[in-house]
């Protein structure tokens, strides 16, 4: 598994039971959220970090969103025909 | 009679990774101790890699002996913990009588009480908890529906084991006999006789390695032969814990549920750090043990506590031994909250029982703890100097993160990260 913190743009999803993401993209390619595993928080001192553990395609990514700065960030993969 | 459940989460940080991940579903997996691999053991071992013999505590090289295709996860406790949070928030649905016995184990009690309407879905108010008279069937139905909410709301791949009974010690019992996602009743005494006439004398939590081996020796080894041995005699040979055995052997227990949000007396707070490499390095060993006190001030002082007992223990290294060795000391001081206080009262143990060698691991606790005092606190001009410092520092790094700020000499120490503990110790009020 390749672990990064690589800014990366989502598409998110404002649902009734919160936010969830639902199209990311990396390395020229847009991947589509197909399932979220797992959610969960870490605290960085007063920051609030979500990460969400997701699955697109039989590859594994954990996408961390700074709810301070208000940003995404790519931080692991695990693919089958790695392309990093 | 009381109804009370155990619930453990089967293989929990090893299943949660698999939730997290489904290209680890259906493989072994061993979660290992965060950011390294070397000096490390397994936190926990998958279901998959049980089955090849691997155990949580077992050492990485020792698990891939066992199984090849062993995958090592790096372990993360916030993971673990929020998915506890999870878990304890769907059983504050059915009882308000939960205890968190460790981060993957809980038991809850129901007890007939006003009949209510079931709070599905709302946080449950005392008044209305449900269910007078709970028939057996109706909380086999419960358990089961908690089974469903655990797989519905917090994952799919994730299962706990289930035990009901009348007592703690038997419904731990009960849920550690089917594993996994075991769903076991042990309605009465009668019936608990039975299964403890099956089992080893170890299989029941309360009977350690050591005490078996003391049972084995008084020629006990089973608990059909326990219950033979008269009270009086169990009471001189184990002193108080000889009364907790006979009742053991009879499926007795009158211990209460803690409810989680009863929070327990801190009794000490102490932090210890597994060295990179085994070391004699006065400097760098000044280093961690430096940055274990501040992580223990730090707590002190989110506590509004003071201590005046420190411990320092260490352990050597290995050098080709099987076992290890090592050393401990506690000094009592003045009252405190400052983390070099407490470094230089644990410093000075520390040299006074290290012979010099390497040591692989350093810790450091405070004890004797009481609330700080606005008497207690000093008025002279550098201790209030000190003092204003040191809240300055603290909110810097409770907005920023730990160790923004911290003292020179430890610019470039080691990352030591704070980790929960398995019973979760003082993070369980913040459940």
């Amino acid at each position: 598994m390749l672990e990064l913190l690589e800014p990366i743009d989502v598409w998110v999803l404002f649902t009734k039971t919160g936010i969830q993401p639902s199209v990311f993209f990396w390395k020229g390619r847009q991947i589509k959220v197909e399932k979220v595993n797992l959610v969960h928080t870490t605290h960085n001192g007063s920051t609030l970090d979500y990460h969400f553990s997701i699955s697109s395609g039989g590859n594994f990514y954990r996408l961390g969103f700074d709810t301070n700065k208000l940003k995404w960030v790519l931080e692991a993969v695990d693919e089958d025909d790695p392309t990093y | 009679m009381r109804t009370i459940l155990h619930i453990d989460f089967n293989s929990f940080f090893a299943t949660v990774e698999q939730q997290a991940n489904p290209r680890l579903r259906g493989k072994p997996i061993g979660v290992t101790g965060g950011d390294r691999m070397k000096r490390t053991v397994l936190g926990a071992a998958s279901i998959e890699a049980k089955k090849f013999g691997v155990k949580t505590g077992m050492p990485p090289w020792e698990a891939k002996k066992l199984c090849p295709e062993i995958i090592f996860v790096n372990g993360d406790s916030d993971k673990y913990l929020e998915t506890t949070k999870r878990f304890l928030n769907i059983l504050k649905d059915y009882t308000p009588y939960v205890e968190v016995f460790s981060i993957d184990e809980c038991f809850l009690e129901i007890k007939p009480s006003l009949r209510g309407p079931k709070a599905r879905g709302n946080p449950l108010r005392l008044k209305d908890c449900f269910v007078v008279n709970t028939p057996r069937n109706d909380v086999v139905k419960i358990a089961l529906d908690i089974k469903r909410r655990i797989r519905s709301e917090i994952g799919e791949w994730i299962s706990c084991s289930i035990g009901i009974s009348y007592n703690k010690l038997m419904a731990k019992l009960a849920g550690s006999l089917i594993k996994p996602d075991g769903l076991v009743v042990i309605a009465n005494p009668e019936e608990a006789i039975k299964i403890l006439n099956h089992i080893e004398l170890d299989e029941i939590c309360g009977i350690g390695r050591q005490i078996k081996k003391r049972l084995n020796n008084s020629g006990i080894f089973n608990f059909k032969q326990l219950r033979v041995v008269p009270l009086p005699a169990l009471l001189a040979s184990y002193k108080s814990y000889g009364q907790t055995l006979y009742n053991m052997a009879r499926g007795l227990d009158y211990s209460e549920i803690i409810p989680f949000y009863e929070r327990e007396e801190v009794k000490s707070i102490g932090h210890r750090h597994t060295l990179e490499c085994d070391t004699s390095d006065v400097e760098h060993i000044k280093q961690v043990l430096l940055k274990l006190c501040e992580l223990v001030a730090r707590r002190l002082r989110a506590k509004n506590l003071v201590g005046k007992t420190v411990s320092c223990w260490y352990r050597n290294a290995l050098n080709g031994n099987v076992h290890f060795t090592g050393d401990g000391m506690q000094v009592t001081i003045l009252s405190t909250r400052d983390g070099l206080e407490i470094f230089q009262a644990a410093w000075k143990s520390f040299h006074q029982i290290w012979s010099g060698g390497k040591i692989r691991m350093i810790g450091v606790s405070i004890s004797n703890l009481r609330p700080q005092n606005p008497e207690t606190i000093s008025l002279l001009p550098e201790n209030k100097r000190q003092e204003t410092i040191i809240a300055a520092l603290d909110k810097i790094n409770d907005k920023f993160g730990e160790f923004t700020l911290q003292r020179g000499i430890l610019l470039d120490s080691t990352n030591i990260k704070r980790r929960p503990n398995p019973f979760l110790s003082d993070r369980r009020f913040k459940l």
